[in-house]
């Protein structure tokens, strides 16, 4: 680098950088001005850091594109300094800009163009990035693109409306220095305004993208999918370009398998390539789009590639929002469907409690099947399985009445008959009319050598008793599910489970999970749960789970909830 | 967000039979959250149609949910309509014992119909 532009350099960041670092620490760590000369001193180098990366990367880039010139003219069909400048700063701020000053003087200082019309090229390419990254800021465009408003505010405000601040004014300074007519402002406008939407469009989207959304773990495609998707990009367009037969659109497929397996990181990657050979072998006179003027292929394949890049992207912006959508509902069903069970079973002093639950295979549907194990008063214990009716959202929040209800009103009542009529009034109150719901209560009074159970149901299946000796035998009658009629009676039985003794509550589920095929009656529940006489709590429910899935063609089409209580022997 | 498409895992048809002010209604297949819509607006639209008694034939119902329950309760509780049930199969009818809401149902003879309407017909 010459003496001079050393010194310029220098004295562009003694001049620029102050005011920026001191705003910085103002603005982000309210630190008085000057107040840490030290943490000045690093925020100033990390600053010149960049400013020099900007700087270089800018230059080279220029240089590079100058050498790729289209139809060895001084303009070419992508500009990417332009795209980079204006990556550079969104991504570390509109006061970066003399990185961009110092590289685009760099870059036009040699082109043998007079001073004023680098300084007014310079300018107007600084500009540019400034307006282009002011305007992204200003109306919030987040620079992963994955919304359909960001990729149509990056396209209208940076690739539209700032690369007319660097075409207008380095135009009109070519003009100023001789270097072309008056006369032709307008096409040399027109082909410079192009070049640098190119290089926003191709080259900016594919840094910010990059970015932004690296080690882009979440991209449905693997590694060995994107080396296929980039050979097979780069095979058709060698293909396309080496003809002159219009076969552009063959290219459009592809990109589509870009959008849909990697979303903007695929995007950007492959227009990259689509673009390269594109514009390489339309500037050599190859390809569908050369015609007797260069400055006519040169519009046709910007036109090309820009509008598909365009489409493209919005595209995967279709893609991602709706992803990000479907995260949405599945983390509202996940955490809704939590809320349905208790995270974990308490202990109960010689009592073995297992639950089994699995929600039918539908995705983002929340069951309504639920349970619930709780102390009621000392040493007495409330056991419920219930389902509402209906699945999802609404389902979910009928639950959430019936669950919190019961907690309140089977510590004040003592018989599970009346906690079933107050939660009966509670739904037909507060829940939508024919809304229902089924449940089973047990009230376990724990002894010494063994434990008393009250228990009443509500429209539900029938508990099952299994004795330590393997009889099996249905408890109780059925009553009328919940929210269903003004005053139903409940009925209160006991039983007394002796040590060794277990009693199996459980949603229909289990029973329908043959359905259509075949319904399980009670009887088939307890001839599997007899194989289980003598085994743990925990063994009784995945034994029963097991033997139903074994016999579930699928997905079982309900969800399936079941609690075993069991006296430990 | 969209819904989310329920699998429909058999057949499902539902044959409509009017009879001067009332209509039969007869499902055949399973009623369950996925095909409990279809069956729902079928009988709004006969009920706007101005059928004043409708009733629900489940003979041909292979199995039935909590969501045909409630669309059972609904017509029930609909003071605009004369509802009646044919009933089903045994299986469809345990579901209404289980849930304490047999004696709810008001149950129709199956030979109240406009014509014999045995299983055989198909």
């Amino acid at each position: 680098m010459a003496d001079t532009a050393d010194v310029g350099f220098h004295a562009l960041i003694l001049a620029a950088a102050p005011s920026g670092v001191t705003k910085t620490t103002r603005v982000r760590e309210n630190v008085p001005i000057g107040a840490s000369s030290l943490q000045a001193n690093g925020h100033v180098t990390g600053y010149l850091v960049r400013v020099a990366v900007i700087a270089g990367a800018y230059y080279g880039s220029a240089k590079l594109g100058l050498d790729l010139a289209f139809a060895t003219r001084s303009v070419t069909a992508v500009w990417p300094p332009t795209g980079i400048a204006l990556a550079a700063l969104v991504l570390w701020g509109p006061r970066m800009w003399p990185g961009v000053l110092i590289g685009a003087l760099l870059a036009n200082a040699w082109t043998g163009v007079p001073a004023i019309t680098v300084l007014g090229i310079t300018c107007g390419n600084t500009l540019e990035a400034v307006t282009g990254a002011y305007l992204l800021r200003r109306f919030r465009v987040s620079s992963s693109l994955e919304q359909v408003r960001d990729v149509l505010a990056f396209v209208g405000l940076a690739a539209l409306l700032s690369t007319t601040v660097s075409a207008t004014i380095g135009v009109g300074s070519l003009i100023v220095g001789d270097e072309i007519q008056a006369g032709s402002f307008w096409s040399v406008w027109r082909v410079w305004w192009l070049g640098d939407m190119g290089g926003d469009l191709l080259i900016a989207t594919a840094i910010l993208v990059a970015v932004t959304q690296w080690p882009f773990a979440r991209l449905p495609g693997r590694a060995w999918e994107a080396i296929a998707l980039a050979g097979v990009a780069a095979g058709l367009s060698l293909f396309v370009f080496d003809r002159e037969a219009n076969l552009a659109y063959v290219l459009l497929p592809v990109l589509i398998w870009a959008v849909l397996r990697f979303w903007q990181p695929g995007v950007c990657a492959a227009s990259l390539i689509v673009a390269g050979i594109a514009v390489a072998f339309t500037a050599n006179e190859s390809g569908p789009f050369v015609r007797p003027n260069p400055d006519d292929s040169l519009l046709l394949a910007q036109t090309y590639f820009g509008v598909t890049g365009v489409t493209m992207l919005l595209l995967a912006a279709v893609v991602t929002e709706r992803r990000k959508a479907e995260d949405l509902a599945s983390h509202i069903a996940a955490t809704l469907q939590q809320s349905l069970v208790p995270d974990r079973l308490p202990e109960i002093p010689s009592v073995e409690v297992a639950a089994r639950y699995r929600a039918s295979g539908v995705a983002h549907r929340v069951g309504g099947d639920f349970y619930d194990v709780f102390e009621t008063g000392t040493g007495t214990w409330a056991i419920a399985i219930g389902d509402v009716c209906g699945k999802g959202a609404e389902a979910a929040a009928a639950t959430a009445l019936v669950r919190y209800t019961l907690r309140e009103v089977a510590v004040d009542e003592s018989r599970p008959s009346a906690v079933l009529a107050r939660l009966n009034a509670a739904i037909r109150r507060q829940r939508p009319a024919n809304e229902f719901c089924t449940m089973a209560l047990l009230e376990l009074d724990v002894h010494d050598r063994h434990a008393d159970v009250a228990f009443s149901t509500g429209g539900h299946p029938l508990p099952l008793l299994l004795r330590a000796d393997g009889a099996v035998e249905t408890v109780g009658h059925h009553g009328v599910a919940l929210g269903i009629t003004e005053s139903p009676t409940f009925t209160d039985e006991t039983i007394e489970l002796r040590p060794g003794d277990a009693l199996l509550v459980y949603t229909d589920g289990l029973t329908e999970s043959l359905a259509p095929a075949r319904l399980l009656g009670p009887g088939d529940i307890a001839s599997i749960l007899a194989r289980f006489a003598g085994r743990s709590a925990d063994e009784i429910a995945e034994g029963i789970e097991q033997a139903i899935l074994a016999a579930v063609v699928g997905e079982p089409r309900d969800d399936i909830a079941l609690l075993v209580t069991r006296l430990r022997s | 967000m969209s819904p989310v498409p329920e699998p429909v895992p058999e057949p499902f048809s539902i044959e409509v039979a009017p009879d001067g002010d009332r209509v039969f209604v007869a499902p055949a297949g399973g009623i369950d959250l996925a095909t409990c819509p279809l069956l729902r607006s079928r009988i709004a639209e006969l009920e706007k149609d101005g059928f004043a008694r409708l009733i629900l034939d489940l003979r041909e119902v292979t199995f039935i949910d909590s969501s045909g329950v409630r669309l059972i309760l609904e017509q029930i509780s609909n003071p605009d309509l004369e509802f009646g049930v044919v009933p089903g199969p045994a299986a469809v009818q345990r579901i209404f014992d289980i849930l304490g809401i047999a004696d709810l149902v008001p149950l129709v003879d199956n030979d109240e119909g406009p014509r014999s309407r045995g299983p055989s017909k198909r």
